[in-house]
């Protein structure tokens, strides 16, 4: 062997170790990059908020409290985001109750129901697609189909006196439910028929074997083992309702909603109101806001607020899916 | 057992059964319904629905505020140019001495009749031709006056003196696109404003012609050129424009009525009439009516029909005002100008930003997937995956919001020094590579190769630094002082702070933790023997990867890019709040783009429901989908091929 011709691959493999070293250190340093950028912008204006207040240390607190409490009219410049935190939580408990049962039954379906055949693959694939689709999608789908096509029919059947201003036939908090569950749906089917596919048949057989019916089979033994990766579907889903903004600026997310979406009034759920989501808030902050120096900060308070709520969801999901691989690896051997 | 207790259950199995098929018929259902919904709003665009007969109208007409005249304005004088609110009205006719007379008028409420009424000042010329018309130019500027044989004159509207520029109308030679106007005119001929006032119809037995004006320099007169030109195989008797422009309906001899769409160029549809027609008259946007000799029939048309086709939204077409065919998005225009809606600004905008993204987020993404599903020992792979995928949970709209706060507002400042980065990155890590060989490439024990990106962020940012101010000095000694004023004087490249490069740069963030993620999978899913075996045998790290784990992983890292292009081309949020948006037709990455998403984002909320505006917008947002659809199945069956393959291996 010529050393020249070794000398070169040795030095293309050593090219190839640290240039592609070099990429996840790029990675890693553009993710510390925006987190720390989001830090020290929150905890900068949160001393000083631009609202022409002197700021220092003792502020904090306060600042932190108009933050999430401010209403508008305070001259602070901005409202608070409990409000948006209320809507995005209501929202997502909404979707949750649609696409939770929808989502499992499907995979249910496809994993104890039907027989493996071109046509479940075919399913599979398209559902799998369907993750891929983009949200805003998703949104004019709800915008026509929903808000025009359901709510205006109904607006025609139960509010026509009302006509034309819309009551159902409007963007609002129960059709952006029903959209994001929509948008969602994929991801809980391939959660739940992951963990379905890992549960060893044999738990299956011993059930049978011991006279149980299918239906009994699902609910006693395999829903009972699958949770945990159904759980994490939906919370996945739930992390992605949170940071999804544009299909909901189509259907329903507003900048301002004078009224809480819930309240101590009947209906207590008001499912035709407009409402304020914290992805959607930081969306009209960075365009809107009326505090030119406190811009960069406010923005990156809320979406340091946004990042939290999701990073933790995704954490939480992660952990679930260990624990059901690390279950499951071992009973594989049977 | 007992069998009350025995068929309960097979009861509640049976139920449960039924529930749980019920259930996923309707996710089925709604999946294809996303699909079935949009198709069917965009339909109509395509299928028209073509007249139909419809009953004549209950209701009476709506007062049409443009054609009333106003009884006290002269009878010779007749309206030649109205604005879209109907406020503002020029009147002009020729006196019983063939002079020109006109008049301006204003009125603040068209419901009463108070108008603000002012002569206008034209120069004493008086005309003797029978059959002139009299037009005044989109501008209300300059007044033409067309005779019959087709020569016309124009004059200011405001001067005193009549410096006239007469010009003829263009004489056909070999020249096909030019027909002339014939001499002596069959007295069907005639002439028409289309509403909008900048193109009119002239026809004659076969032929009906658009003419538009396209403007001059400042203080010059304005040409009139052909649009373009119908020929119909019987004699054309009546032509009438539709109220908001873009539609004509034509009675002919046969006798026939057809609708006629301009901007597209299309017979919306012909339907055979009873009887000899006297009169045709639109009374609103999508209905017409025809007048016998006793008689009155009413056709109803479809609201799309003809607006759109394919040909209009993917190819040029020819505007009023322009003056040659282009590319067009402008479906809400100012001052009663036709809405454009041509696609293709948008999807090239689209595309241009997803190409830009890819660069970033494939050699980023493979590369260190590379690394992590190729070098890192499985513990730390452990916990480099998860720490790798924090980007992921980035939602778009903070990646979006942050580069519109910070970076694109120094966008332009900061470019010499970012693609000096970008360059003195991996140049400087080649080089220590390169010096450093002996240690890494010989021994390259796993664990010390797992912690090399950590070793090397300090690198990378001191690189980074350096390359930034380096090409900052460099740039400096530009002729002209900076890149950017180099480029623009030098090349005549005009650069913006939020183009497609910084969008590119942005979504490439968004893209990469996708592709590094599906990448890895393949490229880990390799069986680590195969990699072992070829280097026990000799070969160096790079031999054993380019020869033994890439043709494996090949179809898995395809499949990444597949999908992360198809992410770039959804992406909404990042768009929305870093593009200027403006819809350009630009090979330039340093301009402006909107893409498909933002315009459906921005515009759905306000189109009017169901108009052509709003069933264009579905149009655009099925190409996306299917696109993505598409995009997707290919890289999913590529996945499961390699899947297969590799299990047949085994």
């Amino acid at each position: 062997m010529r050393s020249g011709a070794v000398t070169l691959q040795r030095l293309r493999s050593a090219a190839m170790i640290w240039l592609t070293a070099t990429s996840v250190s790029l990675l890693a340093l553009i993710t510390a990059g925006l987190l720390a950028v989001l830090l020290v912008g929150a905890i900068l204006w949160l001393i000083e908020p631009g609202t022409g207040q002197s700021g220092s240390w003792a502020s904090l607190l306060e600042n932190l409290g108009n933050f999430f409490f401010a209403k508008p009219g305070e001259g602070l410049g901005y409202t608070g985001v409990l409000p948006a935190i209320v809507g995005t939580s209501i929202l997502v408990l909404l979707m949750t109750a649609v696409v939770g049962p929808f989502g499992v039954a499907a995979a249910i379906y496809l994993s104890e129901y039907a027989r493996s055949s071109r046509y479940t693959d075919l399913v599979r694939i398209a559902v799998q697609n369907l993750a891929g689709v983009p949200a805003i999608i998703y949104g004019v789908f709800g915008l026509g189909f929903f808000v025009y096509g359901v709510g205006g029919t109904l607006d025609g059947l139960w509010f026509s006196e009302s006509l034309p201003q819309p009551t159902l036939g409007t963007p609002g908090l129960m059709w952006a439910a029903l959209t994001l569950a929509l948008l969602n749906l994929p991801v809980v089917i391939v959660a739940s028929l992951e963990g379905l596919g890992r549960l060893p048949q044999s738990l299956r057989e011993g059930s049978y074997a011991l006279g149980a019916t299918r239906a009994e089979t699902i609910l006693r033994v395999v829903l009972p083992a699958a949770a945990p990766s159904m759980l994490t579907g939906i919370i996945l889903a739930i992390a992605r309702a949170a940071g999804e903004v544009a299909p909901l600026m189509l259907v329903g997310a507003v900048k301002y909603a004078p009224s809480l979406p819930v309240s101590t009034a009947a209906p207590f759920i008001h499912l035709e109101q407009k409402f304020m989501h914290l992805g959607f808030h930081v969306y009209d902050a960075t365009l809107h806001a009326s505090i030119p120096e406190g811009r960069v900060g406010l923005v990156s308070a809320t979406a340091l607020l946004l990042i939290m709520v999701i990073v933790t969801l995704n954490l939480i999901a992660i952990r679930l899916r260990q624990k059901l691989h690390y279950r499951y690896r071992e009973e594989r051997g049977f | 057992m007992s069998p009350v207790s025995a068929r309960r259950r097979r009861r509640l199995d049976r139920g449960f059964g039924l529930l749980i098929r019920i259930a996923s018929l309707l996710v089925l259902l709604s999946v294809l319904g996303v699909f079935a919904q949009m198709a069917m709003v965009a339909r109509p665009l395509f299928v028209d629905r073509g007249l139909e007969a419809a009953a004549a109208p209950s209701s009476p007409v709506p007062r049409s505020y443009v054609t009333d005249q106003p009884e006290w304005v002269p009878k010779h004088l007749k309206t030649a140019a109205f604005d879209t609110t109907a406020r503002h009205r020029i009147w002009i006719g020729l006196n019983r001495r063939g002079e020109l007379e006109g008049a301006r008028g204003e009125i603040s409420n068209p419901s009463n009749d108070l108008w603000q009424y002012q002569p206008l000042v034209l120069p004493k010329i008086s005309f003797t031709e029978p059959g002139l018309h009299l037009l005044i130019d989109p501008s209300w500027r300059w007044l033409a006056i067309i005779t019959q044989a087709g020569s016309y004159q124009l004059l200011p509207l405001e001067a005193q003196q009549a410096p006239s520029v007469a010009r003829s109308l263009p004489v056909a030679g070999g020249d096909t696109q030019y027909p002339v106007l014939q001499r002596g005119l069959a007295e069907h001929s005639g002439l028409t404003v289309m509403p909008g006032g900048r193109s009119f119809l002239t026809w004659d037995t076969f032929h009906i012609r658009q003419w538009h004006w396209l403007p001059a320099a400042r203080g010059e007169a304005p040409d009139i050129v052909l649009l373009r030109q119908l020929m119909i195989d019987s004699a054309i008797q009546q032509v009438a424009p539709a109220p908001a422009g873009q539609r004509v309906a034509i009675i002919t001899e046969a006798p026939m009525l057809m609708v006629w769409h301009t901007t597209t160029h299309r017979l919306i549809d012909a339907r055979r009439l009873e009887g000899i027609p006297r009169d045709v008259d639109w009374r609103s946007e999508n209905r017409l009516s025809v007048e016998f000799a006793g008689r009155r029939s009413d056709w109803q048309l479809g609201e799309s029909d003809g607006a759109v086709s394919l040909a209009s939204l993917l190819a040029p077409i020819h505007y009023e005002g322009y003056s040659a065919p282009s590319y067009r998005w402008l479906p809400v225009a100012a001052a009663d100008a036709e809405p454009k809606f041509g696609l293709v600004p948008l999807l090239w905008g689209t595309v241009k930003a997803a190409l830009v993204a890819l660069l970033f987020a494939i050699p980023v993404g493979v590369g260190a997937a590379i690394f992590v599903g190729f070098f890192m020992s499985p513990r730390l792979r452990d916990t480099a995956k998860p720490a790798l995928e924090l980007l992921a949970a980035f939602p778009s709209v903070v990646l979006g919001a942050l580069t519109a706060l910070l970076v694109a507002p120094h966008f332009i400042a900061w470019l010499p020094g970012i693609l000096g980065a970008a360059i003195a990155i991996p140049m400087g890590v080649l080089i220590l590579a390169v010096s450093w060989r002996s240690t890494v490439a010989t021994t390259a024990r796993r664990q010390v190769v797992g912690w090399l990106p950590i070793l090397l962020m300090p690198v990378v940012v001191l690189l980074a630094w350096i390359g930034f101010m380096l090409g900052e000095s460099l740039s400096a000694g530009l002729p002209g002082g900076s890149l950017v004023s180099w480029l623009e004087a030098q090349h005549g490249v005009s650069v913006v702070h939020r183009n497609a490069l910084l969008i590119g740069l942005a979504m490439g963030v968004a893209t990469v933790p996708l592709v590094f993620s599906i990448a890895e999978d393949a490229i880990h899913s390799v069986p680590a023997v195969l990699a072992a075996g070829s280097l026990a045998l000799g070969a160096t790290h790079w031999q054993s990867y380019r020869d033994v784990v890439l043709p494996v992983a090949a179809p898995g890292i395809i499949a990444a890019c597949m999908i992360g292009f198809g992410r770039a081309v959804g992406e909404t949020m990042i768009v929305l709040l870093v593009a200027s948006n403006t819809p350009l037709m630009d090979v330039n990455l340093l301009e402006g783009l909107r893409s498909v998403s933002a315009t459906l984002a921005l515009e759905l909320s306000e189109a009017p429901f169901e108009s052509v505006h709003y069933r264009v917008l579905f149009a655009a947002g099925l190409a996306l989908f299917l696109l993505t659809f598409i995009l997707n199945s290919l890289a999913e069956i590529v996945r499961l091929k390699s899947r297969r393959h590799q299990e047949e291996r085994r």
